[in-house]
Formats: structure tokens, C-alpha cells, sequence
């Protein structure tokens, strides 16, 4: 048995909220409060002044998959880095990085556990294994549902939810998913139909099927499957301005089931102002608050270089004219989906941009519980994910955060109301906004907080005043009971883990594939086997990876 | 998933990745299978021999990598593992690493730098296309003998061949059930052919081929950058890619680009270093530099291994089933190959780890053609194969001592 002491530290997981200094033990992989007094310790660290959490989670960040891979492609300028440069002397080689870069600078921040949310059943492979390629992080995706002809003719055939039901258990499993996404819901397929727009209660060009038939069909799927998390909703209308009115109806054509909004920042416009462009921030938040069902990711807008990337070709299409530098890429691929990828550089001083970034703030600040708001940039689409010691600052930070708005577009100044909101997150806050609260969304009971028996993913910040500083150089990392980070360098590998959903009917799922009329209409959609793209959960053995299944905690 | 039964076993001679059923009859796949029996023939003879020496083989190895002071990898990488083992290498030896046989494929990854695209997988293409126009020559089939049967979806969809074709190829289309039209034409003009045919709209078209493509509601350009015969082939992309994406402004249409198993290398190397290859690794940070390191320039940089300084050394590791190409052969630089054939007439520096071949004697992850799916492709069932380490064995074996 391998004993770890952390003393006189403060530990802060947004359930704990204890100022005075205790002390915390590793033992192996788990966590303790106590330990028998004979007990030898292995590793005795005195941190007085110090802040202890459980390991990041990003419930939202594109790190591998198909997409991610043809960012890397559009972007080959690189700054070349030194292997053991330090996090905070500067930004990320390119918009999206390596795997081994993605892994080193999410360590480098105290994040060890990440979710890549737009996976296509038919690319899963590649998905898991870039993932499985990116060190220190335990990782999983969400398969992308909602635009897949064999799902919108069986609602449009009226097959039953119970048939649904089967169907989505079957790409879920056979994805070996952690849950359900839905992106710009029959959207994308209108798009392959050359159709350029289409609402909440718009029927698709081919099949009698709205997008709110795909969203409510799907989202009873999620929870009478039992899935850990639940629909992950990527809204229609995506950054277009009075976009409010189709994510209301979108949270809506839900009715009360369980619902995670994504990248909520770009779903919240209006149509009003100098510019036919403003916030509706308050809409959603007052929405948020009001519905305990009801959890979101910002997706917050950080000034600079970037690359948009998204399963909604409709949408990235439409925007194609806004790619700086001029290049662009789109695909329409099969089983479900398409890809657009853009280039894109925000801007202080462009109108837009400058409310897009206040619109972000304003949900963090508007929304009162922090387990159901998480911290993130959509990475890389509103920006790096290494921007988050610096939007962590910005909502610990009034003066700081205004120093920032005064540099905005004189129009911003005048519309928002980002100055009358005084909230200061506390750090318990941030603790339960990047840790507990993503933890609570996907059902991983053992992570995101350390009570006695949790995970040890253990990281350990200085205090400082300057919270960008403290959250971009932790003082170690631990990663499942093993120090793998000590002040910026890294000390040791880790073994890796896949998160996939557990759910009532796992073990038949997978009997869908076998079925020889459902094999047939594959083989007739797509011209291959249902089980050409099924993962084989001895594949992730075979990669070293260990499986752990979330589980849906009402 | 406990249903392996239940799971076709897939070909993996070409990047059709065909799941094998009754049906499936391919000449490639006779071909290959052929070649392969006939490799494992001799192989087996000399088994007994080639266990007996590996060891020693892979210790002059481990002492070869350890003195050279400038190292290529390059060879036929058609598998996430030897990829992966292969960048690892590299990354240990400060080498250049980049796959012999990467020149077509670079030339559409600068296009896709330079001017993006808009893109359709193969499954997505087959089920939405209404028009096809198939741009090249017969040398396509060649590589890829069942795509006009990968692409039907079982009805009658008309197809133009555009470039060069003959008689039994419009044949192999047909026989697919397309409706096919052959429009012979002068390839290098192609791109510019059908932005004149659709310039002036749909309204006001002038030609047969523009209103074919303009009344379509999805239609499809296919073509396989390996296989065409152009001068330029990125400016050719570049070209063709302009043209669809003004054409998306209005209604739809997209490229196939259908890329060979090599292509398995340049998405790895892709994830692992943010480069598809040609890289240098320094202090273990990759350089991209797609001129200075092709593998090619790096040999015609050291024609005579005896005067140069710099101690090089190339490791080439081969995936396939092809003979080691003569060019390469001619370069006088110290050789390890980790291949399933040994290098003709190798100097007393040269060494041959043998190995098996991937997807046929060790499993292998590949992508198809489109790069939308990555199989896992079990080692062949039938096939009486002598147990030799795979290239990426190999490279781990080599990895533990440097």
C-alpha cells in the first residue's frame, strides 16, 4: 500500500467549503480522510497555503476525431516548442494542437479527465484512439445522433420510441459512447437536401420530421435508456442573431426531460440593437435557474486566433465568407453527420465578437448554481482551451474583467449590461463549475470531488491573488494515486481510462447489429456491416486503455 | 461484444477495405493472395534460420541506430501501429521521417492547406448521389478494382467518366449498373472544363455537360489524386476545389478524393505530431519541412554513405506486400528493413529484421480510402502463415535499447 499525505492543506471540491487547513491522504488510487495511526507514509508533503482540488473535467473540448485531425491539417504553421517548456510562457504551437500537446497542457492546468463531444459512429475508432494518444487524460465522447436517415425514417414511419429506443442503444454501445449528441437536429441533412435553414418546427425537405420530433424522440431515449448523461444539445441556428427564440423551443420540444445545452454562449442572440445584434443572456439564464433539469456549458468567446470546427455544415457553411485566414473546409459524410472547419481571429475591437465575449460572461454570472454552468471555450472554437486560467480570472475579478470590457467596441459599452453584474466567483465556485458540477452531469460519482474513497485525480494549486497565475502552474498533479506533474515537469505516464455510459440494456444492445432485417437496413444505408464500425470493447485492452462505466445518479 | 463470429473478416489489399463474403470477388485480392503465399512460402522454408539470427540481427540493429548521427525512416506504413512506433523512433533518433510513396498524397494535403475543399465520404456519397463524374484513367481500377460496386447503391445512377478510359473499364462501370456516358478528355484541363460548363447557371447553360451537373441534386466528383496523370496535381485540386465550393453557393455537389492505405500514415503522424510528415525531430519537437524532408531528397542528399561525415542510416519498415522499389535500393546509405522480404543484395552494414505483413499475418488499423472509417482488420483466418513479429514488434524491440 503506497501512503500519501498532503498536510495542512485547504481543500476545495464545491462540497467542502472548509477555510481552516487538514490534511489529505492518497492511498493507492483513492482518497482518505484518515488513516490508522500505525500507517507508514510513503510521501509527506507540508502545503500550508496551499489549495487542494479534485482533477479538472471538460465536459465539452474537440480532441479527437475526424475533424480535429483535418484542423490540425489546415494548420501547419507551428511555433516550434521546446518538449519541457513551461505552460505559462506562452500559447499553444497551433489552434489545435497535437494529442501529446493537448494532454501536456491540459496536465499543466490540473485537468485530467476530458469529453470529445461531436464523435461520428462511423469515425468512433479514430476518436478513441487519437484520444487514447493524448497522455495523462482519461477521456470519452459523445456519439453524434439527430441527422442519421435510419433515425429520421423511423420517426417519420412511426416505428415506436421502444424501437428507437433499440436503435440508439445500439450506436451508443457500439460507439462505445458516454452519451447522446445532437447538432443542429435534422439540420445537416437538410443541408445535404440544399436546404440553408431550418427551425424548431420546420419540417425536413425529404421526410415529414421536424427538428423538434428528433430532439424529443431522442432525449426519451436518453433517459428511459438510463444513460449517465443526458442529451447533449448543439441548438439550430447556431450564432445567427435572435437565435433565442429556436433554444427556447428547443428546451421546449424537450418537456421537462433532461436536457445539457452546449456551447450556450453562441445559442443566446437577438436581433435588437446598433447593430441587429444583441444579448438574450438573461432568457437563458432565467431559464437555467428556473429548471433543475436543465445543466450548460458557455463555449466563452477569448480574443485571438483560432479554428472553428463543427458537425453543423449547414451553419459553418453560412459563415464561410467570415474565415480569416480565407480557407475552409467541409465535409458531408455518412452515418449522421458532416464537418465544417473554419479559421477565425475574435476580435476586441469588432463589435460582434466583443458581445459574443460579454454574452459568455453574463451566463457565468447570471446563472446562480455553478454545478450546472461549466467552464468552457468549446475548445478551440471560442477559443484554446489553455484560455482557462485567464476566463477563470475573468469571473473571480470585477476590476479585471472591466479592464478588459473597456477596451471594447464603444457600441459593446453601450448595449451590455456586463458592468451591473458584480458576482466574484468564489473558488468554491470554480470547484464546482470545472470539477463536481461536470462530475454530477456524467454520472462519475468517483470523480470531481474528494470525498474519502474518490478517485485520487488530485491537484494542488498555490494560493495566489492572481487567479490566472494560480490556475496555470499547479504545484502537482496526481493522477489516479501517482504524482505525475510536480511544478511544470513531468514526472511519470499514466495508465489511461475510457468513460463510457452504462445503461439498463447494455448487454442486448448490441444484439441490434445481429438482427438480420436492422443488418440489412445498414448494409442498404451504408453499403457495409453494422459491424464494420462497432468497437470491440477488447480493442480498448488491447491499447492498454481500462474501461470505467458512468452511471445515471437521479 | 462477445460476437466475433458475427464480424466479416476484412480485406486489406487495397483501401477499399472490403468485409470478405461470398461475393466478393476482386482480381487484386487473387493477385495479392498469390504473392503472399508464395513470400510465406519461402519464408517458412527458412524459418528455423531467420529465428535463429533475428536476435543477432536485431542487435546489430539496436548498435546501427546507436552510432548514426543522421537517420531516415521511411518505407510503406499502412497501419496505425507501425505509424505510431515509427514517430516514436524518430522521435528517440532526432530522425527525418517521412513514407517513400508520399508524394501524391502531399501534393493534395498542400491543396487542402492552401485552399480547403468540400468534401463527401464514400458510404454518404454512394446513398445521396444523383449524378457521378468520375475524373482519370484506368489506372484507378487498377489500384481499386471493386469502387464502381463500393459506390452503387443499388439503382440506376448515371455516371460520367471523364479522362481516360478504356473499353473494359466503361465495361467494369456498366457491369456495377451505372448508366455510364464516356467523355474522353484531356485531364490537366478538367478542372477549367467544368467551371466554363457551369458558369453561366442553370437558367442561361450552354452545355450538356453543365445542365447534367446543375440539375443534379447532389452529385459527386470522384477522383484518386495516386492515380491521375496530371503535371501539377495540387494546383489541379486547388482548382477543382474552388469550383465546388463557388458551386455549394447555390446547390450541391462535392469530391471523393479517394486516397490509397498510405494514407493511414499521414492522419497517425497527423495526431501524433500536428504534421501529416516529412518532419525532423529536434530535442524530440517536430520540424515540418515537406521540400527538405521527403525521403527521397534526404537520400539524393548522400549518394555515397563512405564519404559522408554525418554516419546515415535508414530504416525502412514495409507494411505491404510490393517489392522494395529499385530506387531505393540504389542508395548507398546503411539499411535496417522491417519488412517481410529481405533487400536484394545487401552490404555486409545492411540489416533485415523480417517481419509479417500487416492485415495478413498481424492485425492492422487502417482507413479507408475516404479516411472516414478506421477498421480493425484481424489477421487473416485461412491463411497458414509462419508467426513472425509485425514492424511495430519490431520498432519496440528496437525502442527498448536506444
Amino acid at each position: 500500500m503506497q501512503v500519501t499525505r498532503l498536510r495542512n492543506v485547504r481543500i476545495v471540491d464545491g462540497i467542502h467549503a472548509s477555510s481552516k487547513p487538514t490534511d489529505l491522504y492518497i492511498v493507492d488510487q483513492t482518497l482518505a480522510r484518515n488513516v490508522p495511526a500505525e500507517t507508514k507514509i510513503n510521501h509527506d508533503y507540508e502545503l500550508q497555503d496551499h489549495v487542494v482540488m479534485a482533477g479538472g473535467i471538460d465536459i465539452h473540448t474537440h480532441i479527437g476525431g475526424g475533424k480535429v485531425n483535418l484542423a490540425r491539417l489546415l494548420w501547419p504553421d507551428r511555433k516550434a516548442r521546446s518538449s519541457d517548456e513551461k505552460p505559462w510562457l506562452g500559447p499553444l504551437s497551433a489552434p489545435v494542437p497535437s494529442t501529446w500537446e493537448t494532454g501536456q497542457r491540459y496536465l499543466q492546468m490540473g485537468y485530467t479527465t476530458c469529453f470529445e463531444p461531436a464523435m461520428l459512429a462511423a469515425n468512433a475508432r479514430q476518436s478513441h484512439i487519437e484520444m487514447r494518444d493524448t497522455p495523462w487524460l482519461d477521456t470519452g465522447g459523445y456519439v453524434v445522433l439527430g441527422n442519421d436517415r435510419m433515425l429520421l425514417n423511423m420517426i417519420a414511419q412511426r416505428a415506436g420510441q421502444d424501437a428507437i429506443n433499440d436503435y440508439v442503444a445500439w450506436m451508443v454501445a457500439s460507439s462505445a459512447a458516454m452519451a447522446i449528441k445532437v447538432v443542429n437536429a435534422g439540420g445537416i441533412d437538410a443541408f445535404k437536401y440544399n436546404q440553408r435553414q431550418l427551425n424548431v418546427d420546420e419540417a425536413h425537405p425529404e421526410l415529414p420530421v421536424t427538428p423538434r420530433d428528433i430532439l424529443w424522440s431522442l432525449a426519451t431515449a436518453a433517459e428511459e435508456l438510463g444513460l449517465a448523461h443526458p442529451l447533449h444539445v448543439h441548438c439550430s441556428n447556431l450564432g445567427t442573431p435572435g437565435n433565442i427564440v429556436s433554444t427556447l423551443a428547443t428546451l421546449d420540444a424537450i418537456e421537462g426531460r433532461r436536457i445539457h445545452l452546449t456551447h450556450a454562449q453562441y445559442h443566446c442572440y437577438g436581433n435588437q440593437g446598433p447593430h441587429g445584434f444583441s444579448s438574450e443572456a438573461s432568457k437563458l439564464a432565467d431559464r437555467v435557474n428556473s429548471s433543475s433539469h436543465l445543466s450548460i456549458d458557455v463555449g466563452q468567446v477569448l480574443f485571438g486566433q483560432t479554428i472553428t470546427l463543427s458537425a453543423d455544415t449547414m451553419h459553418q457553411f453560412a459563415n464561410r465568407k467570415l474565415a480569416s485566414p480565407r480557407k475552409q473546409i467541409f465535409q458531408d459524410l455518412e452515418c449522421q453527420a458532416g464537418c465544417g472547419l473554419l479559421p477565425f481571429r475574435y476580435q476586441e475591437g469588432q463589435y460582434v465578437h466583443g458581445l459574443q465575449w460579454a454574452i459568455g460572461l453574463e451566463l457565468f454570472l447570471r446563472i446562480q448554481d455553478p454545478t450546472r454552468v461549466f467552464l468552457t471555450t468549446d475548445h478551440p472554437n471560442g477559443g484554446p482551451f489553455t484560455g482557462y486560467p485567464h476566463l477563470i480570472r475573468l469571473l473571480m475579478d470585477y476590476d479585471f474583467r472591466m479592464s478588459i470590457f473597456d477596451r471594447l467596441h464603444p457600441d459593446v459599452q453601450k448595449t451590455s449590461s456586463l458592468p451591473s453584474l458584480k458576482r466574484e466567483y468564489r473558488l468554491d465556485e470554480i470547484a464546482a463549475m470545472t470539477r463536481l458540477g461536470p462530475a454530477r452531469a456524467l454520472g462519475l460519482q468517483s470523480r470531481g470531488n474528494l470525498n474519502p474513497g474518490s478517485l485520487a485525480d488530485v491537484v494542488v494549486y498555490r494560493n495566489d491573488t492572481n487567479a490566472e497565475t494560480m490556475f496555470s502552474s499547479p504545484v502537482m498533479v496526481f493522477r489516479k494515486g501517482q504524482m505525475v506533474l510536480k511544478e511544470g515537469v513531468f514526472l511519470e505516464d499514466c495508465v489511461k481510462t475510457v468513460l463510457v455510459s452504462d445503461f439498463q440494456a447494455r448487454q442486448e444492445a448490441l444484439e441490434w447489429g445481429n438482427r438480420p432485417a436492422n443488418a440489412q437496413r445498414w448494409q442498404k444505408q451504408y453499403g457495409y456491416s453494422p459491424w464494420l464500425t462497432a468497437i470491440d470493447p477488447e480493442e480498448f485492452a488491447d491499447e492498454g486503455l481500462s474501461v470505467e462505466h458512468a452511471h445515471w445518479h437521479d | 461484444m462477445n460476437e466475433p463470429s458475427r464480424r466479416p473478416e476484412i480485406c486489406s489489399f487495397c483501401s477499399l477495405l472490403c468485409e470478405l463474403t461470398p461475393e466478393v470477388s476482386c482480381s487484386k485480392r487473387i493477385a495479392s493472395l498469390s504473392q503472399v503465399s508464395r513470400r510465406h512460402g519461402s519464408l517458412g522454408q527458412s524459418e528455423a534460420a531467420v529465428d535463429g539470427s533475428a536476435e543477432r540481427a536485431a542487435q546489430r540493429a539496436i548498435r546501427q541506430i546507436g552510432n548514426a548521427t543522421d537517420v531516415l525512416i521511411t518505407g510503406r506504413f499502412r497501419c496505425v501501429d507501425s505509424t505510431r512506433s515509427a514517430v516514436e523512433l524518430a522521435q528517440r533518433c532526432s530522425a527525418v521521417i517521412d513514407p517513400w510513396d508520399s508524394d501524391q498524397a502531399m501534393h493534395a494535403i498542400a491543396s487542402l492547406q492552401r485552399s480547403g475543399g468540400y468534401s463527401v465520404s464514400l458510404g454518404e456519397a454512394r446513398d445521396r448521389s444523383d449524378l457521378w463524374i468520375v475524373i482519370g484513367q484506368d489506372r484507378m481500377l487498377d489500384h481499386t478494382p471493386l469502387l464502381p460496386q463500393a459506390i452503387h447503391r443499388g439503382e440506376r445512377v448515371p455516371l460520367l467518366l471523364l479522362g481516360k478510359w478504356s473499353d473494359s473499364s466503361i465495361r467494369q462501370w456498366q457491369h456495377a449498373g451505372f448508366e455510364a456516358l464516356c467523355i474522353d478528355a484531356h485531364l490537366e484541363d478538367l478542372p477549367r472544363c467544368l467551371s466554363q460548363a457551369t458558369r453561366l447557371g442553370a437558367d442561361h447553360c450552354d452545355s450538356q455537360l453543365g445542365r447534367w451537373i446543375l440539375q443534379s441534386t447532389y452529385s459527386t466528383v470522384l477522383f484518386a489524386p495516386a492515380t491521375l496523370e496530371v503535371v501539377h496535381v495540387d494546383l489541379w485540386m486547388d482548382m477543382l476545389s474552388q469550383w465546388i465550393l463557388r458551386q455549394n453557393q447555390t446547390h450541391r455537389i462535392a469530391t471523393l478524393s479517394w486516397g490509397g492505405l498510405e494514407s493511414t500514415f499521414h492522419q497517425t503522424c497527423t495526431w501524433l505530431t500536428g504534421f501529416p510528415g516529412r518532419i525532423r525531430f529536434d530535442k524530440k519537437v517536430p520540424g515540418y519541412d515537406p521540400r527538405h524532408y521527403r525521403a527521397q531528397s534526404w537520400c539524393d542528399r548522400r549518394p555515397n554513405a563512405t564519404s559522408d561525415p554525418s554516419r546515415p542510416l535508414v530504416v525502412w519498415v514495409d507494411d505491404s506486400i510490393e517489392p522494395v522499389p529499385e530506387e531505393f535500393l540504389r542508395v548507398e546509405v546503411p539499411k535496417i528493413s522491417i519488412s517481410s522480404i529481405p533487400i536484394p543484395n545487401p552490404t555486409a552494414q545492411d540489416v533485415w529484421l523480417p517481419s509479417g505483413i500487416a492485415g495478413v499475418s498481424s492485425a492492422m488499423k487502417a482507413f479507408r480510402g475516404d479516411q472516414t472509417i478506421l477498421a480493425n482488420i484481424q489477421p487473416a483466418s485461412n491463411q497458414n502463415l509462419p508467426k513472425l513479429r509485425s514492424p511495430s514488434d519490431w520498432i519496440g524491440r528496437l525502442l527498448q535499447c536506444k
